[in-house]
């Protein structure tokens, strides 16, 4: 069963992550949900997928009352982010999805009507949860043509979805503890499933103006502190959408 | 977080009721260990206070064990609600299966019938597997109450106990009262879950 571990907390604001299931098989990928906390309201980050719902729902039940998640926060429109919609509108029906405009016609294949979802605007926008404001920040072709990532200016905590993830194995530590150790084995990845230089820069652009304590990618491990910045540095000087070049094989780039 | 009623729907009852089941058991760990800190005060007060407190001392420490005994249930029925959310999680999956199959028009659902029959016996293996897990709930929740009520008795004979306190009797009658407050509340929440269980299978 997935853990839950609080990563923030200030009073009755916090951010509890759902991550590392030993029991998960290998052909599936590892990811991490983020639990956003303001008192009795509950935002839930990329819920994942169909095949890990029990094991989400089980660790979240655990610890907290999924009864509070009101909302739902789907960075971009994948499986391992968002096909477990119908099973969480079972859970509740009156669940609402925030998600990209350019998804609104595409995800409704994974569940829900549509009231069931909130379009963002490209440009962004505040996504209120109890007294917290949350910004849907535009992270768009990082992978995704229609991505956002989500900042809350109060924990100084940044939801970074595909954007920061690494191939891990199940038992590897929730923080980077290692930098250069650990940044090999994002490198393929964001090589890879990252395609435009531009968004890229701007993305790097925009969020180092932002004060960020963590940076918490869906897959992997989360940055914090003086990696946070280490991080956007990195990826800004990174090649991307070069993952077939140099004979990097589709294997070479996953790993 | 405090627990919430569940919402007005039918839909994904059993993932309701497991919430339910969760939230209650985190209170009754709360309150188990409040007992826990509150028995050893007055271990401690009654030690201080000699023989005139003997008697309180020693019910206080058979409380301290209640307590301990019930905290070591409630871990393990946090350890099998797991499972069982993990089961009607699946049931909830697999029934999504079929309704989607339902849909298919008549005529084609022949075509389909392999695809259906695997689903249905999948659907029977995990709602089997998910009754005996309902019904083991229930035995630990019974389990749970016949240790309340050793704990109300000892409750009372703490407060029995407090009289012979002379000079602390007042005092000791104050924790005994707060003792026995946070026992009745556990038995409450355990009661309104076996409650909430007998309805589910109903």
């Amino acid at each position: 069963m997935k853990k839950t571990t609080p990563i923030f907390q200030d009073g009755d604001h916090q951010w509890i992550v759902v991550a590392r299931d030993p029991a998960r098989p290998d052909y599936l990928i590892d990811t991490n949900e983020y639990l956003i906390v303001d008192g009795q309201r509950a935002l839930l980050t990329d819920p994942g997928g169909s095949e890990i719902f029990s094991a989400v729902f089980s660790a979240l039940t655990a610890a907290v009352d999924p009864r509070h998640i009101e909302t739902l926060f789907a960075s971009h429109q994948d499986p391992d982010i968002i096909s477990s919609l119908a099973l969480w509108l079972e859970f509740n029906p009156d669940l609402k999805c925030h998600l990209s405009w350019l998804w609104s016609e595409f995800v409704p294949h994974f569940g829900g009507k549509g009231d069931t979802f909130i379009h963002i605007p490209d440009e962004g926008c505040t996504i209120r949860l109890g007294r917290l404001n949350l910004e849907a920040v535009p992270a768009h072709y990082l992978h995704s043509s229609g991505n956002f990532h989500l900042y809350d200016r109060k924990a100084r905590i940044l939801f970074s979805g595909d954007v920061g993830a690494a191939r891990l194995s199940g038992d590897y530590p929730l923080f980077v503890e290692d930098f250069d150790r650990h940044i090999r084995q994002a490198e393929g990845f964001h090589r890879r499933w990252m395609g435009s230089t531009e968004a890229k820069r701007d993305w790097c652009q925009r969020v180092s103006q932002l004060p960020i304590d963590m940076l918490c990618p869906q897959h992997g491990a989360i940055y914090q502190g003086a990696d946070v910045m280490r991080f956007i540095n990195w990826f800004d000087e990174l090649p991307v959408g070069g993952g077939l070049r140099r004979g990097v094989s589709h294997t070479q780039a996953q790993a | 977080m405090e627990p919430v009623p569940p919402p007005a729907h039918a839909g994904g009852r059993p993932l309701q009721l497991v919430v339910e089941i969760s939230a209650g058991i985190r209170q009754v760990t709360a309150l188990s260990r409040q007992v826990n800190l509150v028995a050893l005060n007055a271990m401690l007060a009654a030690k201080q206070a000699g023989s005139q407190a003997r008697g309180f001392g020693i019910v206080s420490g058979e409380l301290r064990q209640f307590s301990g005994q019930l905290d070591r249930q409630m871990h393990e029925l946090g350890d099998f609600i797991g499972d069982l959310v993990h089961s009607v999680a699946e049931s909830t999956r697999i029934k999504l299966h079929v309704a989607h199959l339902d849909q298919v028009p008549p005529d084609i659902q022949p075509r389909l019938a392999g695809a259906a029959t695997r689903i249905e016996a999948r659907q029977a293996r995990i709602d089997s597997d998910g009754s005996e897990r309902w019904f083991g709930l229930g035995n630990r929740l019974d389990h749970a109450l016949r240790l309340c009520n050793t704990g109300i008795a000892l409750s009372r004979a703490a407060k029995i106990e407090a009289v012979y306190g002379q000079a602390l009797a007042a005092s000791l009658r104050q924790v005994a009262d707060e003792i026995e407050d946070a026992i009745l509340a556990i038995l409450g929440t355990i009661k309104q879950l076996r409650r909430a269980l007998t309805q589910h299978a109903g």
